[in-house]
């Protein structure tokens, strides 16, 4: 059968815009014009799914004939290993009325390979009764291909930086390890703390990590079951992760040294919460420690507590106040927080 | 435990010391170290050894071949990888997996693990 009825679009009739001047008039000539134009593959279907027509991108990508295409004709470009979902899910949206979305392979017919399409199909209502489908299918094969290479580079650099972290630290192991072991361990602390959160921002594309994830790893070695752990889920941007990562082991290292965890009864509690300053919000994160000694401020401001006080606040705008109060140490960070990344 | 003979996989020569470090620290034998695929593959064909620590990434080339050699001469062997996760082959994903930079105590542990 051929395909003898498209829907016409535009018989002189007001639609939606049609109080601009020309919009109520276009021409099926013109719209065929716009719908060739785009990039995209677009058809439309009657109410149940019935395909009555599609550009001319769509003829050329699978060099086919309106005829083979007709109606339902349309699976014999689909691959036959999706095809079966994509008919459950597509015969659900026209049941339902909801508008269709899926990615799936679709058959190029110069030389039959398959490229992958994001496809979309929104349904046509008049008064309020569906009365046909619009649907574009826009090909991503390139962005897919973009993407997995993208991964691939930033797996290769975690797995460079890593390699070059673990160089690093054998480096310091032989040179100092045993004339200065203690000062060694502290250095491989250090330099495992800020490795480990590489792990949580690799994962996220070097862009976001949870603060629930950052405080997680940065307290893990120092004995999970003395913390408290409280907060909403936010995510914290890849830079001010680091820095956050090593502030937090600064103040394990401290707490075990000299305060609540240096003995069996004390513990710390982490908390955090999102407050609105002004049209931004802002994080306020609180370190408290309880039931070890009365801390003492020390006399020189060791390399510890200069990052505790440092790293965050260089960082973003962030402040940082750590405080020798009677019941241990407290340090409050505030960071405001980007409008993009907060959830 | 009984020492254990440890074949070293690991291009990068600083942290192949480091391994081996760890490996005589905690009392076992370090019995070949390989540096590249070819001598990887050729010791873990027929070498003489009881367990393996392997770097998947050896000068850029992903040393898949090894762990399947390993497991077909019954080996048991633990990932060193900088890759973290993500590193894991799907079908060796119950092998240990030691992340870099390690501590001693980590390649300590996946040495009891693949010993007992």
């Amino acid at each position: 059968m051929s395909i003898v009825n498209p829907i016409p679009v535009g018989d002189g009739q007001p639609q939606d815009g049609g109080g601009k001047p020309g919009a109520s008039d276009l021409s099926f000539a013109q719209f065929k014009a716009l719908a060739n134009a785009m990039p995209n593959l677009a058809w439309m279907a009657d109410a149940d799914g019935w395909l009555v027509w599609y550009n001319q991108r769509w003829y050329d990508f699978t060099g086919t004939t309106p005829e083979e295409m007709a109606g339902w004709g349309w699976q014999s470009v689909h691959h036959p290993d999706v095809l079966p979902e994509m008919l459950r899910r597509w015969t659900a949206a026209l049941a339902t009325g909801e508008p269709f979305e899926m990615t799936f392979p679709l058959r190029r017919g110069s030389d039959g390979s398959f490229r992958t399409f994001v496809t979309r199909a929104e349904p046509l209502k008049e008064g309020g009764k569906i009365v046909g489908w619009l649907g574009t299918n826009t090909d991503i094969t390139e962005l897919e291909r973009t993407r997995e290479r993208l991964q691939l580079v930033v797996n290769e650099l975690n797995h460079r930086v890593k390699n070059t972290l673990a160089t690093v630290q054998s480096i310091a192991q032989h040179t100092f390890s045993r004339a200065n072991p203690e000062a060694y361990e502290a250095f491989e602390a250090r330099l495992l703390s800020l490795a480990s959160i590489h792990d949580a921002l690799t994962r996220e594309g070097w862009i976001k990590a949870s603060l629930s994830e950052i405080v997680g790893r940065a307290t893990s070695c120092f004995g999970g079951d003395r913390f408290l752990i409280e907060g909403p889920v936010l995510d914290i941007e890849a830079r001010m992760a680091s820095s956050l990562t090593m502030t937090l082991h600064e103040l394990c290292t401290n707490a075990v040294k000299y305060g609540s965890l240096s003995v069996p009864q004390g513990s710390v509690s982490i908390t955090w919460t999102v407050e609105p300053t002004g049209p931004r919000r802002e994080l306020r994160l609180l370190w408290s420690e309880t039931g070890g000694p009365a801390p003492t401020p020390p006399v020189h401001n060791g390399f510890g507590l200069k990052l505790i006080k440092r790293a965050p606040a260089s960082d973003s705008g962030a402040s940082v106040d750590h405080r020798f109060e009677a019941h241990g140490v407290e340090c409050e960070i505030r960071l405001p927080l980007g409008e993009g990344l907060a959830s | 435990m009984t020492p254990l003979k440890v074949f070293v996989v690991e291009d990068e020569a600083v942290i192949a010391l480091m391994i081996e470090d760890a490996v005589e620290d905690s009392g076992h034998l370090v019995a070949h170290t390989a540096t590249n695929i070819r001598d990887a593959m050729a010791f873990a064909a027929s070498g003489e050894f009881d367990v393996a620590l392997l770097d998947m990434n050896l000068n850029g080339q992903k040393a898949h071949a090894v762990p399947t050699t390993l497991k077909a001469r019954g080996k048991p062997f633990a990932f060193i990888t900088g890759y973290g996760e993500a590193g894991i082959l799907e079908p060796f994903a119950d092998a240990p997996l030691v992340a870099k930079p390690f501590r001693t105590a980590d390649i300590v542990a996946a040495l009891v693990a693949l010993g007992s």
